[in-house]
């Protein structure tokens, strides 16, 4: 079984709002019910994580092996970011359904592709 | 510094953590809950350890395959909500209501909560203190324990000395959640090289 996801140029940091082409590629050992795309935010640190959707794709009864780009666009918020008590992270998902189990690719989204960073004084 | 998304002991490193029984085996306490029909307490102080044995407790109850339930009491909450007992009712006979910090509960909340729960296979739940089941086990910690979980957190015996680990046990009365929460802070404070565009690594996985 192979699950691949990340932008058609590989890229891993992208401005808000950006149009961008994400490229899906699977190939599977047993048919399964859906294949699902999506674009996920989550926090890590000293609290309670959190965790948002902000967009999903879904392929219903894929073919065993599959290569589908699809177009999207970034959300304007929320920044990858980190402080002191959280870091907030996006990250891509290639998901097999029904279940959780998939790939993912962590991801930057914020002004000039870089990290918030709430501690640093410039 | 570290980021809080790399600190070892950031909130979703800790919720992993898996409740390693002291002075009896995994079997042995699940035994031992069966003997005691799956109506039973477990108690200590604040961070002994209680929510992260009733969550593997509900865990392992699952892996078996019946169904559970979950009640989450917050701090001062006296009374079941509404949707709190209608998620009783629903549950199947079999289930097992799985309740953390009971001591919450008022009497009259307890005795409601009671008669709901009385036609469930099993009612296990934290608290503070005794009295109102009987007590499948006593939490308690001690340093090596706090040793013992740095060791799987950091995956390194020697980064920590135990000297610095024995001070942050006293200091916080063995509460092992107030330890680990320090050392958050603490690895937080560790200096590490930024890339050379200013940002901290960010590790695809």
């Amino acid at each position: 079984m192979k699950l691949e996801i990340q932008s058609q140029d590989a890229r891993t940091a992208f401005e808000p709002g950006e149009d961008i082409v994400l490229v899906a590629h699977w190939e599977l050992d047993s048919t399964i019910d859906a294949l699902e795309a999506r674009l996920v935010w989550f926090t890590q640190g000293k609290g309670t994580q959190d965790i948002g959707l902000a967009w999903r794709h879904r392929w219903d009864r894929p073919p065993l092996v599959g290569h589908e780009a699809i177009s999207v666009v970034l959300p304007e918020g929320p920044y990858t970011f980190s402080g002191s008590l959280i870091s907030l992270s996006w990250r891509l998902e290639l998901i097999m359904l029904p279940g959780d189990r998939g790939t993912h690719t962590q991801i930057l989204i914020a002004p000039e592709g870089r990290e918030v960073l709430l501690t640093q004084v410039e | 510094m570290v980021l809080p998304r790399h600190n070892r002991f950031a909130a979703q490193h800790l919720d992993a953590l898996v409740y390693c029984p002291l002075n009896e085996s995994w079997e042995q306490l699940t035994s031992r809950l069966a003997d005691m029909n799956f109506r039973a307490l477990i108690v200590g102080p604040e961070g002994r350890g209680k929510s992260t044995l009733l969550r593997g407790l509900s865990a392992w109850w699952m892996d078996r395959g019946y169904p559970a339930g979950t009640l989450r009491l917050a701090w001062g909450q006296r009374r079941l909500t509404l949707p709190q007992l209608d998620s009783v009712e629903k549950l199947p006979d079999e289930a097992i209501l799985f309740v953390d910090s009971l001591e919450q509960l008022s009497w009259f909340g307890w005795r409601q909560l009671k008669a709901k729960s009385n036609r469930l296979r099993g009612i296990l739940a934290t608290s503070h203190r005794g009295g109102r089941l009987p007590i499948l086990i006593e939490c308690r910690t001690t340093l090596q324990l706090l040793i013992d979980l740095v060791k799987r957190l950091t995956g390194s015996a020697d980064e920590l000395d135990s000297d610095f680990l024995r001070a942050l046990f006293v200091r916080h009365r063995g509460d092992i959640r107030r330890c680990l929460r320090a050392l958050y802070d603490w690895e937080s404070q560790r200096p590490v090289p930024l890339a050379s565009n200013g940002t901290s690594p960010i590790s695809a996985s």
